[in-house]
């Protein structure tokens, strides 16, 4: 080969590899994905997470049917679905043209009765869908006389039930529900003043699949005034309520229920506590007294908690006299509230180890008059929308009208939230948007008839969040009977839609 | 003596013409005994011409004459009959067909008259066989001392090299294999002297009492001659006599017949076969015969295979035949068992501690073997120097375990390096001087191999540290294998690989039909010679995959250079090549593997085609066309993107091959073609038909020509097209980019200065067109989309193509050039012409370029090592699933196992059939399937319904589906996501069963309905209703074969697998109806019950096997070395002109005076010298013509 020949080869050879890499270079890469994205589920939409358990009328779960009382009053379960349908009780509720439905539903049965969100239909709406449930138990007369109300929450692996009492004719009756279609086992814990009370009858108690036990916490640990009840499940899910009620002497010391309270935090919310106005001001100083109000807090750790209690009211924070106490490893104590104006207020607990709290809010005069008292626990913030039902409930009498008063509570930064309040059809009844000052307690009374109240924080949720309660109250000759209803956000059902991958390589360790 | 016959006495007596010495009178010679015992020698010639002059001179020239000597003729067909007319004065004849042992009756009833009545010795001599001149004289004196010896032989040697011994006593073992006393080609120093009795003797120089030959009626008739011997031999000893071998007295022996030097007779190895066959019957316990018989009809076959393997197909043939023989004609050996009978006087178990013990045997088969591995020519022609060197030298050493390899060096190294090349020291014969510096250069050329060696074991065992500390022992035990980015587990057994790799049912998701990767076939073959685990496979070509290639490339370097410095850098660039570095860290078994074989299967190629650069009108080689052709079967199962090239290149080569074989002037080229155009041939054949379901699989999706087998797992290699080659070079990543660079730019560079040189750029040409063609298959391959990922036919994340393999052919083409340019730089840079300055200014030049292509490859592998491999390569624990679930998916109810991970806004299933995922379980061609699905749902259809129900703790009950889908357990794995657990929890049916730090699992108790079972299964008995009557056990691959009872119409047999059109039932032979359940197989069940057999009908037929098989067979067949017959097993000459021979009658003029012994070693009968080769080497090129060292 020449020179020229082997000269024009290099050039030929270095031409085409160097085209063919510089063509290379710009262009993109071909593949793209055939199958498009890869599907999405719904979870826990429609599951038992998502199916709220209201726990039925407690009276009628008597040992034995023999002795059981009578009914004390009309038993009622109100339900509000926003974004999907659901089911209460076989009973369906179809969103009208507001996206809402409302039922009330009249208990005469005893068992849980569940409110069964229907899946997937929702997906299309914007949000995910929200339920709530709330169930009502009046009684004016009889030895169970008060206003008992408790919302229908879903079942949980772990409970704290902030509440109650076991003295001579206080009876604290713990119903476990288990919504779902295997059995779960669980751990009943009770705590008094003194730290956790052994009581080996409490652990590993069966709660059968789709069914509802009671167990006598009063037989487990007799004689306490102050308990806290911890509820674990070991497998399986229950929903928790602890039915307090309360029986001095002949004279009805009023019941209700204590429903579950938040998570064990350094930092708790127990929004609800209204003192009433004289002549009642004179409050108790003995958290055991008829009609005082107290703040209840346990210590579910192993180390001792330093605990501080303040109170939000109307003018912010206000602290509380004996507000700091000490608690031993799983003791309870009650935090009488005392020498504070009328009004509503939130309770702040403050710990240096993770705590649980509820507390009482009592009506009662002196001696032989029927006292009454509610039950609210420590809450989470509200942070996205929520609703809450509120039961039309029908004496024997006729109707009755629950007086319900929403108490919005704003833990740190200013807030407003905008109530939206529904009529018993479900219609939107009023929107008001409410300011709440910083570290205060405002107060909106809903008007009669109301069917539930949602509740959507305006602006940004995390910095000025917002606690809040139902208190409602029904005028008796007797004196007023009451209960509270704490907000409790993600009560309302959601889910999540994971996308879903197949992946043969699972399991093979990391990647 | 008396004068009868005076002929006899007087031949005798003139026989020697020489003066009877007295007892001291010769220095090296015995005494000779004027009165000893009376001998006739008897030499018995069958077309012996060749051999007879020299047979004929030895026994005239013994020093102790015998006193008579016959001749036999056994109606020899050439003119033996004349020779021994000519030279001894009574020559019977005999019937051709008589045998050795007849023709010496005949011959010892002629003579009897002569003999005295105290009896006397015959001395039996064939016409092959050469006694030294006191080869008489010291049988006798040693039979003289011991009265009880009966027999007494000689020592025999070479017939051509009397310092090469045969044997000196012959021995079997109990079971009748001969084990030869002396190793093959075994020099006589004396050391097999002490010998004395032994079970038999040869009949070459036998001398043998007259009284006992004739008592034991001489050897069996109905043996050939093959084993006379031996029956002789042990009927003497069991008749009370010693047998004994004097190993003083020598003979030297042509075995003419055994070594095929005698025309016109049958097959010298049938009649041992048979004979040995006869004789072990005849000896045996009466009641074992009909075990013998059958066994020797058993074994025949793996010892005809045996022979074939070895290529002699006659013997193969011989085999059979001899054990046809004996079961065709049972009267030889029952006569033979009573000949024995009658003549036995002890007790058989005498002769016992005579018989050789197994390990002896052993040991004697060992050296068959290794003479067959280095061929004899080279430890027998050789000064011995060669064999030693082929000892001490590490590849003949290393390649007598990886077989074809061993063949393919010798190929390979036949004409390119014969520095290193054993074949080449056979080709030319050396002086002892210049054997000696070549050996010392062939240690030179290994050390251009050792410092890379050395160099990438470094470099691959600091970039795999971790791995190799953490798992390796795993990985010898088979308790782990290795997975990667793109490696799944390997399954634990060879067979288990090997049947996914040839099924056509994948077994993955439901399953779905598609064709399995041959690379899995590849593996399983490479496996078998580790213990059958195909982990350990994959593991030594990834974690030695550097030296490995490193090895590959000095090899195949070493057909076009000859300087062990270019082989070096060539290793070591192969070694640090980029598209290797990147493969071993995601653990692309096929590129790897691509890599490695790629240099070879060149240069096996170029081989075949005798296109040797230097050379021109080579012949091509059909070895090497083989070789070729396995090479590329496992180039292209490895990397099927680089068929393409390979048909340019065979196409391409086979021209230039058959262009080069023109002489000028010539017709050559036509009647030599086909030396060329056969290997070529060879070479395309054996992976077109090796391969033929990948090509039906290729016919339907173009696109798998592109693919790999490599499946990606976790990389993406979906980027732009440059990502792609890094992703394909060693990872993304400025030191990869740099470190790929400095392999390649050098290469580069070289490989086009090589353009430019004037000799040699034709090659470079050529090697950059395969490298243009490497660039564009690596071009396209990115460029095409070959699949996605998933499972069964749900269709995931879409791949490309992977750059590797063809930036591998690109790193061919521009290293071989590179190569060309390298080996003629040593004269480039020292041009004598050049002065002072300039030698020096060349010399610095020729440094810098050194360093610098030295240091590119070095300092990649320091940087890949060093920096830590960008590796997903670890050792697992192969299993996903916990024993309980792995344990059940493997066993009868084969049912599968959910496994799924729910993390955050994640939820990742997969269906599980085994223990784990497998290689092989996915292929190519179903990733390729999966980007246009046929109808029907796809496997993330079928699931995540079912896990949105477990998950979305509903509380649904999901058996039904489950057992649709033949899940039994469902197992949740770490993180541990509590809501998934408290959903699986409240989901009926479900039962936690266990869990550990890694996972949860829980099994499915489907509800025990009617006879149906608790348990979930693949294959399921369906009533009309749907309600399931039983569960049927089924085999890994869904097929069942199972036994129904009778029952009602409507029956249907359910199976968890994708209905396919391949799907076969039958039912005690008769063909169910195929139906659908949906997605799923079904067949309806006639009210009948009976043997229930379904067979997923996707395996290749049964056709393609066999014809596989058979080119498999060929190929490897037509791979192995011809076993190199020993040059001096060679054909007689031309027979000997016949030449009147003056008669020497009886009425001789004078019978006092004795006529001369003819003089027969003149000229015309060199047959004792220089010999022509019968087999000659393949190649039919004059060499230098061998120096037999003396």
């Amino acid at each position: 080969m020449r020179w020229r020949d082997r000269v024009l080869l290099l050039g030929a050879v270095v031409l085409v590899g160097g085209g063919g890499v510089s063509a290379a270079t710009r262009w993109p890469a071909a593949a793209s994905p055939p199958g498009g994205t890869p599907p999405r589920i719904v979870l826990a939409a429609t599951g038992v997470a998502a199916t709220p358990v209201c726990p039925g009328p407690p009276t009628l779960l008597a040992p034995t049917g023999g002795d059981a009382s009578p009914p004390g009053g009309p038993v009622a379960v109100g339900a509000l679905v926003r974004g999907s349908t659901a089911t209460l009780a076989d009973r369906p509720l179809v969103p009208g043209s507001g996206g809402l439905a409302a039922l009330t539903l009249p208990r005469t049965a005893a068992g849980a009765v569940t409110l069964l969100p229907a899946g997937g239909a929702g997906g299309g709406a914007a949000g995910a869908p929200e339920v709530s449930a709330v169930q009502l138990e009046l009684a004016r007369t009889g030895d169970a006389r008060g206003l008992a109300a408790v919302p229908c929450a879903t079942a949980t692996t772990q409970s704290w039930l902030v509440g109650g009492g076991t003295q001579v004719g206080r009876r604290a009756r713990l119903l476990l529900a288990n919504p779902a279609p295997t059995a779960a086992t669980v751990d009943v814990v009770v705590h008094g003043p003194q730290g956790v009370v052994a009581a080996a009858r409490g652990a590993g108690v069966l709660v059968p699949a789709r069914s509802e036990v009671a167990l006598q916490v009063d037989a487990l640990a007799p004689d306490l005034a102050t308990v806290a009840v911890q509820v674990t499940a070991r497998n399986g899910r229950v929903t928790a309520v602890l039915h307090d009620s309360w029986l001095r002497g002949v004279t009805p010391g009023g019941v209700d229920d204590v429903s579950a309270a938040a998570a064990p935090a350094r930092t708790q919310w127990v929004p609800g506590i209204v003192v009433a106005p004289p002549p009642a001001a004179a409050l108790p100083d003995r958290a055991d007294a008829p009609g005082a109000v107290a703040v209840r807090v346990a210590n579910p750790g192993p180390d001792p908690a330093v605990v501080r209690v303040r109170l939000l009211g109307a003018d912010g924070s206000r602290p509380l006299d004996h507000g700091v106490v000490t608690l031993a490893p799983g003791a309870v104590v009650d935090v009488p509230v005392t020498g504070v104006p009328a009004g509503p207020w939130t309770a702040a607990v403050q710990a240096d180890v993770p705590v649980v709290a509820g507390a009482v809010v009592g009506r009662g005069g002196p001696a032989q008059q029927p006292a009454e008292f509610g039950w609210t626990s420590s809450v989470e913030p509200v942070t996205a929308p929520a609703l809450l039902a509120l039961p039309t409930l029908t004496d024997a009498g006729g109707r009755t009208d629950v007086e319900g008063t929403l108490l919005l509570t704003a833990t740190g930064a200013a807030a407003s939230v905008e109530v939206t309040e529904l009529d018993g059809r479900a219609g939107v009844a009023a929107v008001r948007t409410v300011a709440v000052a910083a570290g205060s307690t405002a107060v909106q009374r809903l008007g009669a008839g109301a069917a539930g109240v949602r509740l959507r924080p305006l602006g940004a949720g995390a910095a000025a969040p917002v606690v809040a309660a139902l208190v409602l109250t029904v005028a008796d000759d007797a004196g007023p009977l009451l209960a509270v209803v704490p907000f409790r956000p993600g009560a309302s059902g959601g889910g999540s839609r994971p996308e879903v991958v197949a992946d043969v390589r699972l399991g093979l360790g990391g990647r | 003596m008396t004068t009868d016959l005076g002929v006899t006495t007087d031949v005798a007596a003139a026989a020697d013409p020489r003066p009877e010495q007295g007892p001291d009178s010769g220095s090296g010679d015995v005494c000779v005994q004027v009165t000893g015992p009376h001998v006739t020698a008897v030499v018995v010639a069958r077309d012996g011409a060749a051999f007879l002059p020299r047979a004929l001179a030895a026994l005239a020239g013994q020093t102790h004459r015998p006193d008579a000597v016959v001749g036999v003729d056994a109606g020899s067909r050439d003119d033996s009959a004349d020779l021994l007319a000519g030279a001894l004065p009574l020559v019977v004849r005999a019937d051709r067909r008589a045998g050795f042992s007849r023709s010496v009756d005949t011959a010892a009833e002629a003579s009897t008259a002569v003999v005295p009545p105290e009896g006397g010795w015959l001395w039996l001599l064939h016409d092959d066989c050469a006694p030294r001149p006191d080869a008489l004289a010291r049988l006798l004196a040693a039979v003289e001392t011991a009265p009880s010896v009966a027999l007494a032989g000689c020592k025999q040697v070479d017939w051509d090299d009397d310092q090469r011994i045969l044997d000196v006593g012959v021995t079997t073992t109990r079971g009748g294999a001969r084990v030869p006393v002396a190793d093959r080609d075994e020099v006589d120093q004396g050391q097999h002297d002490a010998r004395s009795d032994v079970l038999a003797v040869g009949t070459a120089g036998l001398l043998v009492r007259r009284d006992v030959w004739a008592r034991l009626g001489g050897a069996d008739p109905t043996l050939a001659h093959a084993r006379d011997e031996l029956d002789l031999g042990r009927r003497a000893h069991l008749a009370g006599h010693r047998v004994v071998v004097v190993p003083a007295a020598v003979v030297a022996h042509a075995s003419a017949w055994a070594a095929g030097r005698r025309p016109g007779t049958g097959s010298w190895w049938r009649a041992e076969r048979r004979d040995a066959l006869q004789q072990r019957l005849a000896a045996a316990f009466v009641l074992l015969t009909p075990v013998l018989l059958g066994w020797a009809l058993l074994a025949a076959v793996p010892r005809a295979v045996f022979q074939l393997v070895m290529r002699r197909p006659g013997r193969a043939l011989d085999e059979l035949l001899a054990v046809l023989a004996v079961w065709a004609r049972p009267d030889r050996w029952i006569r033979s068992r009573w000949r024995a009978r009658r003549t036995r006087a002890v007790p058989r178990r005498t002769v016992r501690s005579l018989y050789a013990s197994r390990w002896q045997l052993l040991r004697a088969r060992r050296d068959d073997v290794a003479a067959w591995i280095v061929p004899a020519s080279a430890t027998t022609e050789d000064d011995g120097g060669a064999a030693r060197r082929r000892a001490t030298d590490p590849l003949v050493v290393a390649s007598t375990d990886t077989g074809s390899l061993a063949v393919l060096y010798r190929e390979i190294y036949r004409d390119a390096a014969p520095e290193a090349g054993p074949t080449a020291e056979e080709a030319e014969a050396l002086p002892a001087a210049r054997a000696g510096a070549r050996a010392a250069r062939h240690r030179f050329a290994l050390s251009g191999l050792v410092p890379v060696l050395a160099v990438t074991v470094a470099a691959a065992g600091t970039g795999l540290w971790r791995l190799l500390s953490a798992g390796v022992g795993g990985l010898l035990t088979g308790s782990t294998t290795l997975v990667a980015a793109d490696l799944l587990p390997t399954p634990p057994t060879t067979r288990a690989l090997w049947q996914a790799a040839s099924s056509g049912w994948r077994p993955t998701g439901v399953g779905a039909a598609a064709a399995g990767d041959p690379l899995g076939a590849v593996l399983a073959a490479l496996s078998l010679p580790l213990g059958g685990v195909p982990g350990r496979a994959v593991a030594v070509l990834l974690v030695g995959a550097l030296p490995l290639a490193a090895w590959s490339g000095w090899l195949a370097a070493g057909a076009i250079t000859r300087s062990r410095a270019a082989r070096g850098w060539a290793g070591l660039v192969w070694a640090a090549c980029p598209p290797l570095l990147g493969a071993v860290g995601a653990g692309r078994v096929g590129a790897v593997l691509a890599h490695v074989t790629l240099p070879l299967a060149a240069a096996a190629l170029a081989r075949a085609v005798g296109l040797v650069p230097g050379r021109r009108g080579r012949r091509g080689s059909l070895h090497a066309g083989f070789g070729a052709g396995l090479l590329l079967t496992v180039l292209l199962a490895a990397a099927p993107g680089l068929a393409a090239a390979a048909v340019v290149a065979i196409v391409a080569v086979t021209v230039l091959g058959v262009r080069a074989l023109q002489v000028p002037g010539t017709a050559r080229t036509a009647r030599t073609a086909p030396a060329v155009l056969l290997p070529a041939v060879a070479a395309a054949g054996v992976p077109a038909l090796l391969l033929l379901p990948w090509w039906v699989a290729v016919a339907a999706s173009p696109r798998l020509l592109l693919a790999d087998p490599d499946l990606p797992g976790a990389t993406t290699g979906t980027g732009t097209v440059i990502d792609g080659f890094l992703d394909g070079s060693g990872g993304v990543g400025r030191l990869a980019v740099v470190a790929a660079l400095a392999v390649a730019v050098p290469v580069l560079l070289l490989g086009l200065g090589a353009l430019l040189r004037r000799s040699g750029a034709a090659v470079a040409a050529g090697a950059w067109v395969v490298a243009l063609a490497g660039l564009a298959t690596a071009l396209l391959a990115v460029r095409t989309t070959t699949g996605a990922t998933g499972a069964g036919l749900d269709a995931g994340r879409a791949f490309t193509g992977r750059p590797g393999p063809g930036l591998s052919l690109l790193a061919l083409g521009a290293t071989a050039a590179a190569v060309a340019v390298l080996q003629r730089g040593r004269s480039t840079f020292s041009s004598p012409r050049a002065g002072r300055a300039g030698r020096i200014a060349r010399a610095g030049a020729a440094g810098v370029l050194g360093a610098l292509v030295v240091a590119g490859p070095l300092g990649a592998l320091a940087a890949w090592s060093w920096h830590g491999v960008p590796t997903s390569l670890r050792a697992v624990e192969p299993a996903v699933l916990p024993p309980v679930a792995a344990a059940e998916a493997e066993g009868v109810p084969a049912s599968r196992t959910l496994v799924t991970r729910s993390v955050q806004g994640r939820v990742s299933w997969t269906l599980a059939r085994a223990a784990g995922p497998r290689l092989g379980d996915d292929s190519a061609a179903l990733a390729s399937r999966r980007l246009d699905p046929p109808a029907g749902p796809t496997e993330s259809a079928l699931v995540t319904p079912v896990l949105a129900a477990l998950l979305g703790d509903g509380g649904q009950d999901i058996r039904p589906a489950l057992a649709d889908l033949g899940v039994g357990y469902v197992q949740l794995l770490a993180p541990v996501a509590d809501d998934a657990v408290l959903a699986l929890d409240a989901s009926p049916g479900l039962v936690r069963v266990s869990q550990s730090a890694g996972w949860m699992l829980w099994r499915v108790d489907q509800a025990p309905a009617g006879a149906g079972s608790a348990r979930t299964a693949r294959a399921r008995l369906l009533d009309a209703s749907g309600a399931v009557l039983a569960t049927l056990p089924s085999d890994g691959a869904g097929g069942v074969d199972a036994r129904v009872a009778a029952a009602g119409a409507g029956r249907v047999v359910r199976l968890a697998e994708r209905a396919d059109d391949g799907w076969t039932a039958t039912l005690d032979g008769r063909d169910l109806v195929p139906g659908r359940d949906g997605w799923a197989q079904t067949f309806a069940l006639p009210p009948a019950g009976g043997r229930l057999v379904v067979r997923p009908g996707t395996t290749a037929p049964e056709l393609v096997g066999t014809v596989q098989g058979a080119v498999l067979a060929v190929a490897v067949l037509g791979l192995l070395p011809l076993p190199r017959l020993r040059r001096r097993l060679a054909p007689p000459g031309p027979p000997a002109p016949s030449r009147p021979v003056t008669r020497v009658v009886a009425d001789a003029a004078d019978p006092g005076e004795l006529p001369p012994m003819p003089q027969v070693f003149d000229e015309e009968h060199p047959e004792h010298g220089e010999v022509a080769p019968l087999f000659t080497d393949e190649e039919p090129e004059p060499g230098p013509t061998r120096e037999v060292p003396a």
